[in-house]
C-alpha cells in the first residue's frame, strides 16, 4: 500500500512541475508591447485629412452619435473613433466611420457591421468579399448591402487591419494576433467603413472605390500601413 | 473517550496518505488558475453575459465533491500514466498559450484537460467518466469569443425582441421595435447591448441538462424529449425577461431597469425557467402514466 501510495506522490510532483512549467511559459510569452507604443500613437483626426483630391469634409452635417448609451458603449470598446461625411465637386456624399482598439484580445474585439447593423434595425440584403485596388496596392474588403425600412439603401463596404495587416476577420485575424502575441507585441485593431445611400448599389461601390484610392493615395505611407495594411 | 472512538486514528494516517497527492495537485491547478479566476472576475464574470460563469464553477465543484467519496477510492482503479501525462502535456501548452495570448477558450478549456489528467494519472478512465458530467458542465464556463456568440444568438435576440415587442403591443403599451431596440414611453431600450452577445441560451441549456442530471430518469426519451423542450423554454423565459424589464423600465424609470431591478429581472429569467422546465417535465410525466394506464387496460 505504501509502495502505491509512494508512487502516486511521486507522479503528483511531476504533475506540479509540469504545470508550474506550463504558467511559467505562459508568463514568459505574455506580450507586453502595445503595437501603439512601438509605431507611435494612433491620432485618427490627424492621419485622415479633411480635404484630398476631389473630395473635401461636410462640416454641416453633423455626423456624431447622439444617443448617450450607445456612445458610452463605443467609448468602452474602442480607443478611438472618427466620423465624418465627404463630398465631391458633383455633390456626391461619401460616409466615412473608423474604429480603432489597442488591445485586440478577447474582450476588446472590433464589432463587424454585419452584426451591428441588422441589430440596429438596418436589413442585411447581402454581403460578399472583395478587393478594392488602389495606386498603392490591393485591399481585401467586404461589401455589404443594408437597406432601412425600406427607405434608406445604404451600400457598406468595410476592411479591418490587425497590427499592420489587412485582414478579412475570423481565424485568419485570430492567426495574426497571435504571430504579433509571440513576438511579444499586444497587437491594436482597426475598422475601416466606407458607406453611402444610394439605391443603385453597383455605382455606390464604384463612388466608394474611388474615395478610398483618393483618401489612401493622400496619405503618408507610414499612415497607409496602418489604415489600410499596405505595405510601405 | 468512548471504545468506539479509539480506534479511529489508525485508518486516519491511511486517509492522509490516500488524500497526499490529491492535495500535491490541488496546489498545482490553484497556481495555474487562480490567476485566471483573477482575471475573470474583474474582467468578463462582472459583465452581463457571463454572469453565470461563477455560478458554473461553483456546481461543477459541488458536483466533482458530492462524487468524491467514489473518485477517491482505489477500488476498480487503472491509472493510464502515458494518457494522463499527454492530457497534462497538451493542456498545459493550451493553457500557456491562452493565458498569454488571451484566448480564453483555451486557457479557461484547459482546466478540463488537466482534471483529466490529473484523475487519469491517480486513478484512471472509470474515475473519469464518474466525474463526467461536472466536466462536461465546466465547458459552460468557457467563455466563448464574441464574434461567435453574437453570430449564434443574433437571431435569437431578434425573436424575441419581435415577440416582447408583440405581446406589449397587444396588451396595449406604447411600444415599437427597430431591431433589438425596443422604445416603451419616452424610454429606449436593447435587448442584451445591440452588439454584445446574449449567453443566456447556454446558461439555461446548462440548467436544464443539471435539472436532468439531478433526477436521473431512466427513460432515454424522456430526457431526450426534456433536453430538446430547453430551447423552446429558455425562449420563452427570455421573453418574460424582456418583458419585465420593459415593464419595469416603463413603470419606474431608466435608473431602475438599469439598477438594481436588472439584476431582479436575470433572477426571474431563471426562475421562469426552472418552473417552465419543472411544468414541461410533470406534463411529461402525466401523458406518459395516461398512456401507460391506457395500454395497461
Amino acid at each position: 500500500m505504501s509502495g502505491l501510495a509512494g508512487l502516486e506522490r511521486r507522479r503528483a510532483v511531476s504533475a506540479v512541475v509540469i504545470m508550474a512549467l506550463a504558467a511559467l511559459l505562459a508568463w514568459l510569452i505574455t506580450p507586453t508591447h502595445r503595437l501603439a507604443a512601438l509605431h507611435g500613437a494612433m491620432d485618427l483626426e490627424a492621419f485622415v485629412p479633411k480635404q484630398f483630391g476631389d473630395w473635401q469634409q461636410d462640416v454641416s452635417t453633423f455626423s456624431g452619435i447622439v444617443n448617450p448609451q450607445q456612445e458610452a458603449q463605443l467609448k468602452a470598446l474602442y480607443s478611438q473613433t472618427l466620423s465624418r461625411t465627404y463630398f465631391n465637386s458633383r455633390g456626391q456624399r461619401v460616409m466615412l466611420s473608423i474604429a480603432y482598439g489597442e488591445d485586440q484580445r478577447d474582450a476588446m474585439q472590433l464589432h463587424y457591421p454585419e452584426v451591428c447593423y441588422p441589430a440596429q434595425g438596418f436589413q442585411l440584403k447581402s454581403k460578399r468579399i472583395d478587393t478594392i485596388a488602389v495606386n498603392a496596392g490591393q485591399i481585401p474588403v467586404r461589401r455589404l448591402e443594408t437597406t432601412f425600412g425600406g427607405q434608406r439603401y445604404e451600400p457598406v463596404t468595410y476592411w479591418t487591419v490587425i497590427g499592420d495587416k489587412a485582414t478579412l476577420g475570423g481565424l485568419d485575424k485570430k492567426l495574426i494576433e497571435i504571430g504579433f502575441g509571440m513576438k511579444g507585441v499586444i497587437v491594436d485593431g482597426l475598422l475601416f467603413r466606407v458607406s453611402s445611400i444610394d439605391r443603385d448599389t453597383e455605382a455606390a461601390f464604384k463612388l466608394q472605390d474611388v474615395f478610398v484610392n483618393d483618401l489612401v493615395s493622400a496619405m503618408t505611407p507610414a499612415h497607409r500601413l496602418r489604415l489600410a495594411g499596405l505595405p510601405r | 473517550m468512548t471504545a468506539v472512538e479509539s480506534p479511529a486514528p489508525q485508518p486516519a494516517v491511511s486517509d492522509r496518505a490516500l488524500l497526499t497527492p490529491w492535495l500535491i495537485m490541488a496546489g498545482g491547478l490553484l497556481l495555474l488558475y487562480l490567476p485566471t479566476i483573477y482575471s475573470l472576475f474583474n474582467g468578463l464574470w462582472s459583465t452581463d453575459d457571463q454572469g453565470h460563469g461563477p455560478i458554473v464553477l461553483a456546481i461543477a465543484s459541488w458536483l466533482i465533491y458530492k462524487r468524491w467519496p467514489e473518485l477517491q477510492s482505489r477500488e476498480l482503479a487503472q491509472p493510464c500514466p502515458v494518457w494522463g501525462w499527454s492530457f497534462l502535456v497538451i493542456s498545459g501548452l493550451a493553457y500557456a498559450l491562452g493565458r498569454s495570448q488571451g484566448i480564453w477558450i483555451f486557457e479557461v478549456g484547459s482546466a478540463i484537460g488537466v482534471l483529466v489528467g490529473i484523475v487519469l494519472l491517480l486513478r484512471g478512465a472509470r474515475h473519469v467518466r464518474m466525474i463526467g458530467f461536472a466536466l462536461f458542465f465546466l465547458f459552460f464556463m468557457i467563455p466563448l469569443p464574441g464574434a461567435v456568440v453574437d453570430a449564434m444568438t443574433q437571431p435569437m435576440k431578434m425573436a424575441v425582441s419581435y415577440v416582447a415587442e408583440a405581446v406589449l403591443y397587444a396588451a396595449g403599451y406604447p411600444i415599437s421595435r427597430t431591431g433589438v431596440i425596443l422604445q416603451i414611453g419616452p424610454y429606449q431600450l436593447l435587448v442584451a447591448d445591440a452588439c454584445a452577445g446574449m449567453h443566456t441560451l447556454f446558461t439555461l441549456e446548462a440548467l436544464g441538462l443539471l435539472y436532468l442530471n439531478m433526477v436521473k430518469y431512466a427513460s432515454l426519451a424522456r430526457n431526450i424529449t426534456l433536453a430538446i423542450l430547453i430551447v423552446p423554454i429558455s425562449f420563452a423565459a427570455n421573453v418574460i425577461r424582456v418583458i419585465v424589464l420593459t415593464l419595469v423600465t416603463f413603470y419606474l424609470g431608466d435608473e431602475a431597469g438599469q439598477g438594481f431591478l436588472h439584476g431582479f429581472a436575470g433572477m426571474v429569467l431563471f426562475m421562469s425557467a426552472l418552473m417552465l422546465i419543472i411544468g414541461a417535465d410533470t406534463l411529461i410525466r402525466i401523458v406518459v402514466a395516461r398512456v401507460e394506464k391506457r395500454r395497461a387496460a
